[in-house]
């Protein structure tokens, strides 16, 4: 296709979906702005006695609240309730700046970041949004947030702990922490590899018209396994299993809010044959999870509304059902999931009591090994410092940021280190800036 | 010298403002999103946003436009969401008469600029479906014109390369 071509389809794929009418659009707005105008007049009428009465409850409050409550745990030693992250940053330097419980590794970023912690949590990789075939600038930092070396690629996958591999265009190479040196690879990493930390990438080659037919190889430096029908979504945490997505879902063109539709089997490494399988209607595949020893495959269903968790000793469904929310594991191996009124509970495998723990947010992420869990609130685009419960070893430890989290907290695999890309100044025009924090 | 007049808008102003700039921030969103139905919720978002912003947008000196760049950022989030959870494009729309071909084009073109990343969606949208320059993109979002430019070249490269790909699988050869 020439450039006058695609410009010719792009112009005409526009004009196909221009709406006819937008009457449904501005009857909406209107009914929502003057609902809401309505509400601040009313709120306008009542302002006088709401202030007296806001009035007596923060004199209420003063005299009460030092008599009947002591924080079971301060953020940090060094922090005080006056080191409330102020939402105004610097631009990135050399050495972080250090606000409260988190560093500022870098303000200057206006572009979606991406981040990823060597297997150890010793090192990270931090880089801006992947752009297609775009060369990025990475950056490798050390466990403290300093700067060790400027890399230019995309792709980036760890093997191991010191070891990586980033590509340019059509080639990749191999890379350590140790030395500068990049050597070239004989295989080309697509987009997305997946890698066990244990020097074995799934490399999958995408399907768009035909997601059935999508398939893998699994990379090692010795070689190359076979091409497997399947896409990998996730390995477990001793790198022996990898759980692979099956798409059902027909050729060809679909309707609006349609759902890939699939199963998932659990494959073994390096043999990759099949340890067990699920077909459930509702599975979806993001956020597919191994608990921390690698015997349980917790499976989402569609928006969160429940999930599964496989047993692959013997391929049979266990614990909890009817269970709604975001979830993750914990070191322990029990389930922890995130409900919308800002609590989170533990649902043991073996079906025990369930035991709710204070929190703030409605989603859950946990490292691989479930030592380090962080909960925070996933819909929220506000530039307003915002609160992050995270939970290490059992100790629970409430954390502010300046900004809504534009993505799930990053989590060191060992649990040593969390990274968070957070907006500020968000919404107003001009002055959206994205800020990537490091939480030690 | 006389200082220029600022336009200081009552509320009853700021909501007509709002309700008549719907149906083009709708089209706008929808070019944005490919969607009218999520573009609907991003210009309501966004008028409830402008309007909780309205001390600002009182005493802008554009306030439509600046109604349209709150509309932009919405979209621009919405975006980013589903690149986290991918979802597949809205059909496109097919007139009576027409070519499958044509027909099948389009749903090619759509299911390429799914793939895309959500701030290239975005200077796509606005260059082809909006029919902005790059000087008036840059103004519009935010960025720098060199970024635009880089964002619709690379853009226009992976479409070019996706599309060839999908003609491949379609038409394998002999």
């Amino acid at each position: 296709m020439n450039d006058g071509d695609l410009h010719d389809g792009l112009h005409d794929y526009y004009e196909s979906i221009t709406p006819a009418d937008s009457v449904r659009a501005t009857a909406l707005v209107d009914r929502a702005i003057r609902a809401k105008r309505e509400r601040s007049d009313k709120f306008r009428q009542w302002r006088p006695v709401f202030a007296i009465a806001a009035a007596v409850a923060i004199v209420a409050a003063f005299v009460a609240v030092p008599l009947v409550f002591r924080p079971a745990v301060l953020p940090n030693a060094s922090s005080s309730p006056a080191a409330t992250p102020s939402p105004s940053l610097t631009p990135a330097s050399a050495s972080p700046s250090r606000v409260g419980d988190w560093k500022l590794l870098d303000a200057s970023v206006t572009a979606y970041v991406g981040a990823s912690w060597s297997p150890d949590g010793k090192w990270l990789a931090v880089w801006d949004e992947y752009s297609g075939p775009v060369v990025q600038d990475m950056r490798l930092l050390d466990g403290a947030g300093n700067v060790v070396r400027s890399l230019d690629g995309d792709r980036f996958v760890w093997l191991d702990a010191t070891q990586f591999v980033l590509s340019r265009g059509a080639s990749s190479f191999l890379g350590s922490v140790d030395s500068t040196v990049l050597t070239p690879l004989a295989a080309t990493f697509p987009a997305d590899p997946l890698s066990n930390n244990r020097g074995a990438v799934a490399l999958t080659t995408v399907q768009p018209l035909d997601p059935a037919k999508t398939s893998f190889v699994v990379w090692t430096q010795a070689g190359t396994s076979r091409a497997v029908i399947g896409q990998p979504e996730a390995w477990s945490p001793d790198g022996t299993r990898l759980a692979v997505w099956h798409s059902t879902t027909p050729a060809g063109p679909r309707g609006i809010g349609s759902q890939d539709t699939g199963w998932v089997e659990v494959l073994s490494w390096p043999e990759l044959r099949s340890v067990a399988s699920l077909k459930d209607d509702l599975l979806v595949p993001p956020h597919i999870s191994f608990d921390p020893s690698s015997r349980y495959v917790l499976l989402p269903r569609i928006g969160f509304s429940g999930f599964l968790i496989l047993d692959l000793a013997n391929g049979r469904t266990v614990g909890p059902s009817g269970i709604t929310g975001p979830a993750a594991w914990d070191s322990a191996g029990d389930v922890l999931v995130a409900a919308t009124d800002g609590s989170v509970t533990t649902y043991p495998i073996s079906g025990g009591p369930a035991a709710t723990k204070a929190g703030v947010g409605d989603n859950v992420v946990s490292s691989a090994d479930g030592s380090t869990i962080a909960f925070y609130f996933s819909q929220d685009y506000s530039s307003n410092p915002r609160p992050i419960t995270l939970i290490r070893n059992g100790v629970s430890r409430a954390i502010s940021v300046p900004g809504g989290l534009e993505s799930d907290p990053v989590i060191a695999p060992d649990g040593s280190g969390v990274v968070i890309v957070c907006l500020v100044h968000h919404l107003l025009p001009s002055e959206e800036t994205e800020a990537l924090l490091l939480v030690g | 010298m006389a200082e220029a007049a600022v336009t200081v808008l009552s509320d009853d102003e700021i909501v007509e403002l709002l309700i008549s700039r719907t149906p083009e921030a709708h089209r706008l969103a929808t070019w944005i999103l490919r969607d009218p139905v999520a573009a609907e919720d991003a210009v309501q978002e966004a008028a409830l946003a402008a309007w909780n912003g309205r001390k600002k947008l009182r005493h802008a000196d554009n306030p439509g436009g600046w109604f349209t760049t709150i509309v932009v950022n919405i979209c621009r989030d919405e975006l980013r969401r589903r690149n986290r959870r991918p979802t597949l494009p809205a059909p496109v729309d097919s007139t009576v008469g027409e070519p499958p071909d044509r027909l099948a084009i389009r749903e090619e073109i759509g299911r390429a600029i799914a793939r895309l990343t959500a701030d290239e969606q975005l200077v796509i949208g606005l260059r082809f479906g909006r029919d902005l320059t790059v000087p008036q993109i840059a103004a519009q979002t935010g960025l720098a014109e060199g970024t635009v430019k880089s964002r619709l070249h690379h853009s226009l490269e992976y479409l070019r390369s996706a599309l060839a790909a999908e003609r491949r699988v379609e038409e394998p050869e002999p």
